[in-house]
């Protein structure tokens, strides 16, 4: 999936920490005149394609275009949603996002506990091998990966998205870094109570971790709302696309209608903005601390 | 701050294909706003993605557009990591905003830096989904990067198994550059710091 960093790892992120110290011969930082273009610059892409996705056909095709409309279009969105199955699109991208969450909540930390703790004939050897396939890129195996789901008669279902992502090299790294860092005296305690290793791991070891997890949860979750090149491989029939692909299978049915595909867009950008919005700081701590994108 | 954060930040969560869409339309020959704001300064209308000798420009813009706030999320956990003792002992000792910044903020972001452009350069080599979804490879081949052209070759064309070498000499491309950009980069970290 992708290569972890230890960047930042060792302390939560603390915007208010930085040195703010701005001449006082100023009435406001100099830094706003750099800071209001960029932020209107990237800002622009979304605001516009929000206008647009409000207004007439006639208006969005225009030239000079139609910077604020006159009237507010909405049904724009009811027909994007009623023009392919979107109730789909969001379903099975949910269900793609969260079976591959659990997934790999739950293998990963089977994997990173035994990795991090059991010491057993080549544990090593093993771990050095996992890591390497952290450096393949995903297009290296796309193909042998395709034939398996194929074989296992997953081809254009969710199930065929879900299978190959449910257990990550990448999870298993984080969450053994992890563990290691945890004191070892808690586990011995309870296994001199007689603790099994299963109940240590679920009982000690994961509720300590829960920022690691939340980490990874949030990360997987972007990763497979966001992906685009498997579901296009595996997936032909739009009731079984997940969102981005349903997306792309949208632009591919409305070319010139700007401002329906603008609302199909904007529609299908708004539950990730607004989890983003509601868990800015446990986002970006979770990409600071993995230095992990989509 | 909050503010600019947000601005900096939102392209990170917006998905590859909507990125791609909406600069599709910013970037259209016809109705574009990029376009009507070249109009406004006197510019003639550009073709943008429809012109061969700038698409690949455009799909540059737009991936900088979506991965700059990723770059900034690092450099401020790794501006964090400075100790605020170096920079006050720097300007005790006469250094100039400036200077303490290049002398002694700068080298502690290297590593941030190193991580930033090898991920960078892995990710951009990796690029597919903007192009599938804007340019599909054209206009003229001019954009057609290594996995689309793997993708239509296994894919529509299907030739696996030249699909496959495609993908491993990528795979190779990429370990050795990243190889040349963390020799070369971790020795300045090493000697500068």
């Amino acid at each position: 999936m992708a290569t972890p960093t230890l960047i930042g790892a060792d302390r939560p992120l603390d915007f208010e920490a930085l040195p703010d110290k701005r001449p006082r011969h100023w009435p406001f930082s100099p830094w706003h005149l750099f800071l209001i273009p960029l932020s209107a610059a990237m800002l622009l892409p979304l605001v516009w394609s929000v206008i647009t996705s409000l207004e007439t056909s006639a208006d969005a095709q225009r030239f000079p275009p139609v910077l604020l409309p006159s009237s507010l279009h909405f049904e724009n969105y009811v027909h994007a949603w009623n023009s392919l199955p979107f109730g789909h699109f969001f379903l099975n991208s949910f269900l793609y996002a969260a079976a591959t969450v659990a997934g790999n909540l739950l293998f990963c930390s089977l994997a990173a506990y035994a990795f991090a703790r059991l010491r057993f004939f080549g544990s090593n050897l093993v771990f050095v091998l996992l890591l390497v396939t952290l450096m393949v890129p995903f297009q290296v195996v796309i193909i042998p990966t395709f034939l398996i789901v194929r074989k296992l008669g997953l081809i254009d279902s969710v199930g065929g998205l879900i299978v190959p992502n449910l257990c990550g090299v990448f999870g298993i790294f984080l969450l053994r870094q992890f563990f290691l860092s945890l004191p070892v005296q808690l586990e011995e305690a309870a296994r001199i109570d007689g603790a099994s290793r299963l109940a240590i791991l679920f009982k000690i070891v994961l509720p300590l971790s829960a920022p690691v997890l939340a980490t990874l949860a949030i990360i997987q979750f972007m990763w497979s709302w966001n992906d685009f090149l498997w579901p296009l491989i595996i997936i032909t029939t739009p009731q079984h696309a997940p969102l981005q692909l349903g997306l792309s299978m949208f632009q591919g049915s409305h070319v010139t209608q700007w401002n329906l595909l603008m609302a199909g867009t904007v529609m299908s950008q708004i539950p990730m903005l607004a989890v983003f919005l509601f868990a800015q700081r446990w986002f970006i701590q979770s990409i600071a601390y993995t230095g992990i994108k989509q | 701050m909050r503010f600019y954060r947000l601005a900096v930040f939102v392209p990170v969560v917006t998905s590859t294909v909507a990125t791609g869409i909406i600069f599709l339309w910013l970037l259209d020959p016809v109705f574009g706003l990029v376009n009507f704001f070249l109009s406004k300064l006197g510019i003639p209308a550009q073709g943008f993605l429809s012109n061969p000798n700038q698409a690949l420009y455009c799909i540059v813009a737009m991936t900088i557009w979506g991965w700059l706030g990723f770059d900034v999320i690092i450099y401020l956990a790794a501006l964090q990591g400075v100790p605020h003792e170096l920079i006050v002992a720097a300007e005790i000792d006469g250094a100039g905003k400036w200077s303490s910044f290049r002398s002694v903020v700068l080298p502690f972001l290297r590593p941030a830096t190193l991580f930033l452009v090898v991920w960078s350069t892995i990710s951009a080599l990796q690029l597919f989904d903007e192009i599938y979804v804007t340019t599909r490879g054209g206009p003229l081949g001019s954009t057609t990067v290594v996995v689309f052209y793997l993708y239509q070759q296994a894919f529509q064309f299907f030739n696996g198994g030249y699909a496959a070498a495609i993908a491993y000499v990528l795979f190779l491309a990429i370990l050795v550059i990243t190889i040349i950009q963390l020799k070369v980069g971790g020795r300045r970290i090493y000697s500068n710091t």
